[in-house]
């Protein structure tokens, strides 16, 4: 392959990722001034109460994530083959589901709150002076749930959706009327712990709010409609987000336990509030791992749906690579501005002393945790659903527990810091070791990596993949194409078609295709051929354009117009088309 | 590739086409036809050989077609069923006069 054959996955991957990294940061930054304010202007024992509710904020994010990955899988399969329908029914039912667990959620703060913080570990008689102030936050965060859930559930069909710029603007909205709330209730409202719970609530009322203008506009691939939903549809959204449903368990699990542990071997408040702000920073930083995960988890799901193992190549070669260079700068960064980050929060030099060790722990980890992150993310793509169960426990539950355990004995509250650096290296050692062992050797190629199957995405010569990039090359692959059919003892007529398709098509792309500024027009081109159908691929990165919609307007104009577009669209039977991730995928097949 | 014949008999033309007429070749049959047809009555193009067409070769059949319908008259001869069917999907057979 050519080097220029790389644009067109970055040019897809990297925006998407980006906003991914933007939406999550944003959350978190709003996250930790609500601690900082809490912690300076409300004091360490409601900041320490704020802190140790995080396990209940992650079962709520357990099951919004439970629904939204889920459906993201299930979609982001149906939009690799180009089938709208399907991809509808599975965005409607994941936003009906949404609605419903929060329903149950707000039934459940507001009448049995005693029984989420027993899952936070923090019971009245042990820590009386804790326990009100969670009371307090979460009268005011109960208001807001809704929109969490929702929230989560809806952002991702909006990348997909091509609505990467309402995401970054809800984010925004989010972040920037959390903090004016915080200061409002602070200076002006004199709320407590209550108004900061009250605040983050309206926030995220603000940001579903223009979340929602997408879905109401015109113009949008995602409406809500339970038309095509089948019980196999629910399964597999089940199915697929059950994976993250335990992610996130583990992750809930890891924090009840670091926290009992915690709770159990430091001796001062001061830990507790060195902790809580290296887990602040490292949700922080962690964004940068979901973000490109997340991004990961929705292209590889597509390439997968669609057999396209070239792609999929090429999809977790560029974000393994984002991975290390973004998170090896930023901990780099974080490691030596970790006293200036210690001092935003507090002044106390015993409580400085111990984030400044925590966060230094946190930033040598980060390229570990990125990796770990964006490659679980990788292979629930494809649905390798024991490796990610596997991964997903040793690295959320029993090494993180373990190693706090042990290094907590032995270190105290320095040693429950540095388990967060030393689990990721323990892990990803493991990792590798786990892939020498299936690959009986060191692994070589990124294949090897991949866990993907022998047959995947066919043989090596059943498949072709280009990129065209002008008439040259338009038809040279179309002559390519019917060569390509004749191999496969494809008939004349068909060989034909094919050929004629692909120059057509891809011919009209090149013509009229309006690239993106600063980039050219690229077509990324795929034929696969198994016993059934030739299918044809095509992607491209250029200005939206449906070529079935174009010939249902212009089918009937002047017959000498449009010639390419109407021969292909009366002569294939099997044609679809979706624009996702701000590119135009295009898919035919022809049944042998 | 493109392999263009022509054999001229007085007014008429007959021009054998074989190979691909797509958008690579579509420039050359229209170069070799462009003064060709100043005298000719008769146009007449045996696309036996011609293995494949694809909207370029249609577009430079049409603008033929209007020349020879000023001059005389063109007629497509011996097509195979995979053109035919191009004509037919595109319109082009309300167009050419094909036997």
């Amino acid at each position: 392959m050519k080097k220029k054959e790389k644009d067109v996955i970055a040019s897809m991957f990297l925006p998407a990722a980006v906003v991914m990294i933007f939406t999550q940061m944003t959350g978190v930054v709003a996250n930790i001034i609500d601690g900082v304010v809490t912690s300076r202007f409300l004091g360490e024992a409601a900041y320490s109460a704020v802190s140790l509710l995080a396990p209940m904020v992650n079962i709520i994010l357990l099951f919004a994530s439970f629904i939204s990955i889920g459906g993201q899988i299930v979609c982001s399969n149906k939009v690799g083959t180009g089938n709208r329908d399907e991809a509808n029914a599975v965005f409607s039912f994941s936003a009906l589901f949404g609605i419903i667990i929060a329903a149950l959620f707000v039934t459940l703060c507001i009448f049995s709150p005693g029984v989420l913080f027993r899952v936070c570990g923090v019971s009245v008689s042990k820590r009386p002076e804790l326990y009100e102030h969670m009371l307090n936050y979460l009268h005011g965060y109960v208001i807001g749930i809704p929109a969490v859930i929702l929230t989560q559930v809806l952002s991702p069909y909006l990348v997909m959706d091509n609505g990467k710029k309402i995401v970054s603007l809800s984010a925004s909205v989010l972040c920037i009327s959390d903090i004016v709330g915080d200061f409002l209730n602070v200076f002006f409202f004199s709320g407590g712990i209550f108004g900061m719970g009250a605040a983050t609530s309206i926030a995220m009322w603000l940001q579903l709010c223009v979340i929602m203008i997408h879905f109401i506009k015109k113009g949008g691939y995602f409406r809500f409609s339970l038309k095509a939903l089948t019980y196999n549809h629910f399964k597999d959204i089940v199915k697929n987000g059950s994976l993250s449903f335990i992610k996130r368990l583990a992750t809930i699990l890891r924090d009840i336990g670091t926290n009992r542990i915690n709770l159990f071997i430091a001796v001062s408040t001061a830990a507790v509030a060195a902790k809580g702000m290296q887990s602040d920073l490292n949700m922080l930083m962690f964004c940068i791992s979901v973000g490109i995960g997340r991004t990961l988890l929705t292209m590889s799901s597509m390439y997968y749906g669609a057999l396209d193992k070239d792609g999929l190549k090429r999809c977790f070669f560029y974000a393994m690579k984002m991975c290390v260079c973004v998170t090896v700068t930023v901990g780099i960064i974080v490691f030596i501005t970790a006293p200036i980050l210690s001092n935003i929060y507090t002044n106390d030099s015993e409580v400085v002393e111990l984030s400044v060790f925590s966060i230094r722990c946190m930033a040598l980890g980060l390229p570990l945790d990125a990796i770990s992150e964006s490659y679980q993310d990788y292979l629930q793509g494809i649905q390798n659903r024991k490796m990610v169960n596997i991964l997903c426990f040793s690295e959320r539950l029993f090494i993180p527990v373990s190693m706090a355990f042990v290094l907590g004995m032995l270190f105290e509250s320095k040693g429950i810091m540095a388990s967060v650096a030393i689990g990721k290296a323990l892990l990803i050692l493991l990792m590798f070791i786990a892939l020498c062992i299936k690959n009986k050797g060191i692994p070589k190629k990124l294949e090897d990596y991949m866990f993907l199957k022998e047959d995947f995405g066919g043989a090596k010569e059943d498949n072709y993949v280009a990129q065209i990039a002008d008439m040259n090359d338009v038809v040279s692959e179309s002559r390519r194409a019917a060569e390509f059919c004749k191999q496969h003892g494809v008939n004349k007529r068909q060989a034909n078609l094919v050929s004629l398709f692909v120059e057509e098509m891809a011919g009209n792309i090149v013509v009229h295709g309006v690239p993106r500024k600063g980039s050219k027009v690229l077509v990324d081109y795929r034929l696969y051929a198994d016993k059934d159908k030739i299918s044809i691929s095509l992607r491209d990165y250029c200005a939206a354009f449906d070529p079935e919609k174009y010939y249902e307007l212009h089918k009937d104009d002047n017959s000498n117009k449009n010639i390419g577009i109407k021969a292909v669209m009366s002569l294939a039977k099997d044609i679809r088309y979706i624009n996702t991730f701000n590119s135009n995928c295009l898919f035919i097949n022809i049944v042998l | 590739m493109l392999n263009i014949e022509k054999n001229a008999v007085a007014d008429k033309l007959e021009v054998i086409l074989s190979g691909r007429l797509d958008t690579a070749t579509a420039p050359q049959l229209e170069s070799e036809l462009k003064d060709a047809l100043n005298e000719v009555k008769e146009l007449v193009f045996n696309l036996a050989d011609l293995e494949y067409i694809s909207s370029a070769g249609l577009r430079v059949l049409l603008s033929v077609q209007k020349v020879m319908n000023k001059n005389g008259n063109m007629v497509v001869t011996n097509a195979s069923d995979e053109v035919k069917e191009i004509f037919e999907v595109t319109g082009f057979s309300d167009i050419l006069t094909i036997e």
